[in-house]
């Protein structure tokens, strides 16, 4: 069963293609442990739960370039229409849309003075009372808006009075106490007025899901003014391509002196959010795979040549009595030293790359069931790999031994 | 010779069809992967004016007073400069080659309103943007002075916006809607696509160019609001357009052109005069405050436009590379060494070491060629997907002809080195041992 010191002796005569396999398993071993890493982390990311009904949602730009269209009076009639339209659970104007990549920051304050106050920024979201009926949220703690909370502001300015902030935002400047009946204050010290949090949203992503903001949102009852302003329709899954399709020629019906954007559907904008992410998985998905195919043929190469080099002198040693399962295993044990060299090594590598990787991206260390995980693969595929010629030095016959060549 | 030794290679790759063809799809796949990721890099990389590289600086003031949640402290400036700051700095010095500037849009319809309204980004600047960045005009030119100064209802369209508004031709001196105003054309230029779009890398440095341009004169009379980023960091009410303008919101891109070293002293002194000036106003109140001129390349490099993701993915594929050349030296290593028993007979016939040496070699080159041909092919199959499963990515994810003699050259290149020591090993096995035991 053990015969490593011949083993080892064998090796030691042919160091130049042990120590290429004992290489390539070093380098298989830091580049498969530290991708598996990065692909499985991004894939976290990118499944955490948005709180949104994605697959629900979809949102159409509306650009009014004629001065006498009043956009807000315009935008909450296109709003009323949509929500009659069947198959449409609710619809309004928002300033902003979860996952798409672009919109509202601001910070805000626990106190009225700048000095000393504890800021936290944020998400803004403004719209009228149906903003989160239609982005799917429910009141978790307090109550929604209804329609007298709403302000419409046509080019004057006046705060809210109330808001709701989602549990991550209320966390960040209250921490464990209760937040409804709180202030909240944007704006100078001398202008700030105290806008009290009346609901609690459990959790939903913001914009910029790769910002450690995507957490922490606030809702306004604000419809602002905009010449350019932001339709957003929850609708019944199924109906959702056939109301985007009709969006352009209904709201156009209303309103003809405005442009009408492509309806976006929200999994598209989550799609697009996360696509470096994606490229990345999937450049990496693509290296892991082609990198183990082709270690698996290198060991199996270097095992046939092996097995071939010594044919006379497996031949002598059947002669001599050794049965088909020594060969087998010799050439077993033979493959899982050059594995286990490859892996010590390996492993020194695998951290100098995660070292530098996290120079680049400033993220966490490996973890550690990673490089497990890649070295168990990595014996396995040498075993497997070696086994197939090995299987092959057994039906040598031991009347070699007796020739000459 | 070199063609007898080719041949020769041909005949031994084909006698163990089974070890050639794992090599050359060892080497195509490394190389198809690597150029793959290096394509990507390549054309991020790409800097579209290097030409004029040092003579086109973006300017960026410290305006902020105070870091705000880590934002602009240790001397990190803003990217972008309030509009107080940028129109001042280009009305100081009307002799020079400035261009302030912003991305806005508009709804545009013909003449007699018939056409439907469409909805098209454009960029507010002034006259010397096209001469600052070499933007070729098919009709007209540029507009006036007085326009800079005082604003004027003029624009440059582009050659597809020609087309789609008046179907082609020379249409300069003709009018157009944008929003509710009539404009004058008054150039039309010709198709012009740099990517990255290293003028205004802040709004997403791969998006399309801008195919209207207006004077940037106009943005207080018609108050056009800007599509791009607006990054305030001042506790101040800013209520409207013209709030915005005197704000210290950070909103507009500023290049500057600078034809010598003294031209840009110069400058670099008006600036510091500027800030000082301003200093008494109230304003630029850090100790480090300052202006800061980037040239073009060192803009993209400031604003990181290749990406992390792209240099870690260049840094994997070629370890990935690596990985495959080092199985085929392996491969190679077992298949050269089996024929030595040949080789031995040639020597002993008189073949000298540096003949076999060089014939292994060009064997190995020849497998270095055809693995990066198939490499190539592999590469533009990835580019392929990369192009059809990611949006903008269509002016990123082509081969330059850099690109596309790069790799049969990298992997002949990678190749030939990996095949010395086989070819070594080979080489200096001594003829006697094969033909004793032939």
């Amino acid at each position: 069963m053990f015969q490593i010191m011949p083993i080892l002796s064998a090796m030691m005569r042919n160091k130049g293609s042990v120590s290429l396999i004992i290489i390539q398993i070093a380098l298989t071993l830091a580049i498969v442990s530290n991708a598996t890493f990065i692909i499985s982390e991004r894939i976290a990311m990118m499944q955490r739960d948005t709180g949104l009904p994605v697959e629900e949602i979809f949102s159409v730009n509306s650009f009014f370039f004629d001065d006498r269209v009043d956009p807000i009076d315009q935008i909450s009639l296109d709003a009323r229409r949509l929500r009659e339209m069947p198959g449409v659970i609710s619809a309004t104007s928002i300033n902003q849309v979860p996952l798409s990549g672009s919109g509202d920051s601001w910070g805000v304050r626990d106190k009225r003075e700048i000095e000393g106050a504890k800021v936290a920024y944020t998400g803004v979201y403004t719209g009228d009372h149906h903003t989160l009926s239609t982005l799917g949220q429910t009141v978790s703690q307090g109550r929604d808006f209804n329609a007298d909370d709403v302000l419409h502001l046509r080019n004057e300015v006046q705060m809210p009075k109330a808001a709701i902030v989602t549990s991550a935002l209320a966390k960040e400047l209250f921490a464990d106490e209760n937040a409804i009946g709180k202030y909240i204050y944007t704006g100078p010290t001398d202008t700030a007025e105290p806008i009290e949090i009346i609901g609690v949203v459990a959790q939903m992503q913001g914009s910029w899901v790769h910002s450690d903001i995507v957490e922490k949102n606030v809702f306004f009852p604000v419809v602002n003014s905009w010449n350019s302003m932001t339709l957003v329709v929850r609708a019944e899954q199924s109906a959702l391509d056939s109301i985007a399709l009709e969006m352009e020629d209904v709201l156009l019906g209303l309103e003809k002196n405005r442009v009408v954007g492509e309806p976006r559907t929200m999994a598209k904008m989550k799609k697009r959010s996360y696509q470096r992410d994606r490229l990345m998985t999937n450049m990496l998905l693509v290296i892991v795979a082609v990198l183990i195919f082709i270690t698996a043929l290198g060991i199996a190469g270097v095992s046939i040549f092996n097995v071939n080099r010594r044919r006379k002198q497996i031949g002598t040693r059947r002669a001599l009595g050794a049965s088909k399962g020594d060969i087998v295993s010799y050439f077993m044990t033979e493959s899982a030293l050059i594995a286990a060299v490859g892996i010590v090594i390996g492993t020194l590598l695998t951290f100098t790359l995660n070292t530098f990787l996290m120079k680049q991206f400033s993220t966490t260390s490996l973890s550690l069931d990673y490089l497990l995980f890649t070295m168990v693969g990595i014996v396995l595929i040498s075993q497997i790999s070696a086994f197939w010629p090995a299987k092959k030095a057994t039906h040598i016959s031991p009347a070699i031994a007796t020739r000459s060549a | 010779m070199f063609i007898y030794y080719l041949q020769i290679a041909m005949k031994s790759l084909l006698k163990t069809k089974v070890t050639s063809a794992l090599m050359v799809i060892a080497i195509a796949c490394g190389i198809g992967i690597s150029m793959t990721a290096l394509t990507l890099n390549h054309m991020t990389d790409n800097n579209p004016i290097a030409h004029k590289n040092d003579q086109l600086f973006s300017l960026q003031l410290m305006t902020v007073d105070r870091a705000v949640d880590g934002w602009y402290a240790d001397g990190r400036y803003p990217y972008q400069l309030t509009y107080q700051d940028a129109t001042n700095i280009v009305r100081d010095n009307p002799k020079m080659t400035l261009a302030a500037m912003y991305k806005s849009g508009f709804a545009v319809r013909n003449e007699t309103q018939t056409s439907k309204p469409f909805l098209k980004a454009a960029r507010l600047t002034t006259r010397h943007f096209f001469t600052m960045f070499d933007m070729p005009f098919l009709y007209g030119s540029t507009w006036s002075e007085k326009a800079d100064q005082d604003g004027a209802n003029v624009v440059v369209i582009s050659e597809e916006m020609n087309i789609k508004i008046f179907g082609g031709g020379d249409n300069t001196n003709k009018q157009i809607y944008l929003d509710n105003t009539l404009f004058t054309v008054v150039g039309i230029t010709k198709s012009w696509n740099p990517a990255p779009k290293f003028y205004d890398v802040n709004n997403g440095p791969f998006q399309d160019i801008e195919q209207f341009f207006v004077p940037i004169a106009l943005s207080p009379i018609m108050e056009i609001g800007s599509w791009g980023n607006n990054n305030g960091w001042k506790d101040e009410i800013v209520n409207n357009h013209q709030d915005k303008l005197q704000s210290e919101v950070m909103w507009l891109q500023f290049w500057a052109q600078l034809d010598s070293t003294e031209e840009k002293e110069a400058f670099e002194q008006y600036l510091a005069g500027y800030i000082s000036e301003q200093k008494k106003l109230g304003r630029f109140n850090r100790d480090d405050a300052g202006a800061k001129l980037s040239n073009v390349q060192q803009w993209l490099d400031l604003n990181n436009v290749v990406g992390d993701d792209s240099n870690v993915l260049v840094g994997v594929s070629f370890m990935f590379l690596a990985v495959c050349l080092v199985n085929t030296i392996g491969l190679l290593l077992a298949k050269f060494l089996r024929s030595a028993p040949e080789v031995g007979v040639r020597r002993a016939l008189g073949a000298s070491k540096g003949q076999v040496f060089m014939q292994h070699l060009i064997e190995v080159g020849l497998l270095g060629f055809i693995g990066g041909l198939l490499g190539l092919v592999m590469a533009n199959i990835g580019l392929y997907l990369l192009r059809s499963q990611f949006n903008g990515f269509n002016v990123v994810a082509t081969m330059d002809m850099t690109m596309l003699f790069a790799a049969p050259i990298i992997a002949i290149l990678a190749t030939t080195i990996a095949g010395l020591y086989p070819a070594w090993r080979v080489c200096t096995t001594l003829p006697s041992v094969h033909l004793k035991t032939q």
